[in-house]
């Protein structure tokens, strides 16, 4: 982090009106794009076709390592690893934008310098965003995610009728399996389920894992057959976990919007359901 | 909340893909009906667990069928190692037609069919991709069967040489479409080698 003030110096030079004129003003565009951009991958793309276009290069890699993120690098078009350049680049190379052919004036060097930092931006960004919308354990939506796809589920079925179904499933014994194999062992159950469930979920489902061991699941247009069939493959999963205390789970849902059409009545009656199952 | 579709679904399975450990680069391949998804990975990295999640990741994301190719840095020979033929996947069509993806250094060829029998699809499928590598093959199905609990997971080939004699293959996988291909390239191992 040492040399912070200087990358940042090079980049105001560059955006600002003493720098090179179609240079500053290229990365100006690019910079303020970065501030309303959809996907910081998308915006990484976007950047390396600038530079490409730009210097007429055959080939562009970003090779990025910085906190949070780690080490990613990105292929000019998602092209394909097929070459060797790619390859080596791409998985060995140091940190910066790399190029095919290799650019050596100063001025190109110093918006590559500047694009790389935009592009670092850009992948903090998305990945802060990704975390703060999903389970680190299971890869699934998290709570707060879930609440807000809920939302917008219940407001899409009022303003077109479009009918789903909200699911809580609730862990039998986790508690068990954590107290007597350990919280490794319970990990292991949540990612386990966690894959299971979106592997048979299809897509435009939605999964989340909403507490320690409640799992949440909204399913657009749901024919009556799919949630039995969904949990019974659920069901087979968990028991192909063969532990003793062996893991269950309990079921509560209820139908948007033909049971309840507003997120608070909607959750309290699948909620209602699926302390009824576990008491069964 | 982003609306997931076209270039947005793909940036966010691309954003997925590089959350797996190990992943730092990814790249799309597009070959005909099949999407490879590419991922460049670190040193050390788990490459079943790697493969697998990735494989859910992916259709989870996309409703085109993909296939996931996990490479490394190029130190591979010329020649030698990059002569080995690798089974990248294998899919069931909704019509029930078999694909079979094949690599062998950088190059890839698919084999398609469609029979009554998914295994014995599976295996002339692997030859097919095998004739598309510009390999001579003059080998055809003699039969294919099942082995073991009745799960179809392991798989025993038997193929017959057009110079009448014949090669012996067994494999598994996690499908019996999958354990057939492992299986023809088992019984072709040492012919393919020479």
């Amino acid at each position: 982090m040492g040399d912070e003030p200087t990358r940042i110096a090079d980049l105001r030079e560059l955006t600002s009106e003493g720098g090179s004129g179609s240079s500053a003003a290229a990365l100006g565009r690019l910079a303020s794009s970065l501030a309303t951009t959809p996907s910081g991958i998308g915006f990484i793309y976007e950047c390396l076709e600038h530079v490409m276009t730009r210097w007429q290069l055959r080939d562009a890699i970003v090779v990025i390592d910085a906190p949070g993120v780690g080490r990613q690098s990105f292929r000019c078009g998602r092209r394909s690893l097929s070459t060797g350049w790619a390859r080596r680049v791409g998985l060995e190379a140091a940190p910066g934008l790399h190029t095919e052919p290799s650019l050596a004036n100063d001025e190109a060097l110093a918006e590559l310098l500047a694009v790389a930092h935009l592009c670092t931006v850009a992948l903090r960004l998305d990945t802060l965003e990704y975390d703060a919308l999903h389970d680190a354990l299971t890869g699934l939506y998290n709570r707060r995610s879930f609440e807000g796809h809920l939302a917008h589920s219940v407001g899409r079925s009022a303003r077109y009728g479009w009918p789903f179904t909200l699911v809580f499933i609730d862990l039998d014994h986790f508690k068990q399996v954590n107290d007597e194999l350990g919280h490794g062992a319970g990990d292991e159950v949540l990612r386990t389920i966690g894959a299971e469930l979106r592997h048979v979920l299809r897509r435009g489902d939605v999964a989340a894992r909403i507490g320690g061991d409640e799992f949440a699941l909204i399913l657009p247009d749901t024919d009556p057959d799919y949630v039995p069939t969904l949990l019974e493959r659920l069901g087979s999963a968990v028991e192909s976990f063969g532990r003793d205390p062996a893991v269950g789970f309990s079921v509560g849902s209820a139908q948007c919007p033909a049971e309840a059409d507003d997120v608070t009545e909607l959750s309290r009656l699948a909620d209602t359901r699926l302390y009824a199952a576990k008491a069964d | 909340m982003r609306a997931e579709s076209g270039a947005a679904a793909l940036d966010l399975l691309e954003l997925e893909l590089r959350q797996l450990p190990g992943v730092c680069l990814v790249a799309f391949d597009d070959r005909e009906t099949t999407l490879v998804v590419q991922l460049g990975v670190e040193p050390g990295t788990d490459l079943v667990a790697v493969r697998e999640r990735a494989g859910r990741a992916t259709g989870s994301h996309l409703d085109r069928p993909a296939v996931v190719e996990v490479v490394g840095s190029d130190t591979e020979p010329v020649g030698g190692a990059s002569r080995r033929v690798r089974l990248l996947a294998t899919i069931e069509l909704p019509d029930g037609e078999i694909e079979v993806h094949l690599a062998m250094g950088e190059r890839r060829t698919i084999g398609r069919r469609r029979q009554q029998d998914p295994a014995t699809a599976a295996v002339d499928a692997t030859l097919d991709a095998l004739g598309a590598m510009d390999l001579d093959v003059p080998f055809s199905v003699r039969w294919v069967g099942g082995l073991g609990d009745g799960t179809d997971k392991a798989v025993a080939v038997s193929l017959r040489a057009t110079d009448g004699g014949g090669r012996y293959g067994v494999a598994s996988g996690d499908n019996q479409v999958e354990a057939a291909a492992r299986a023809t390239l088992a019984a072709l191992n040492r012919f393919l080698a020479r």
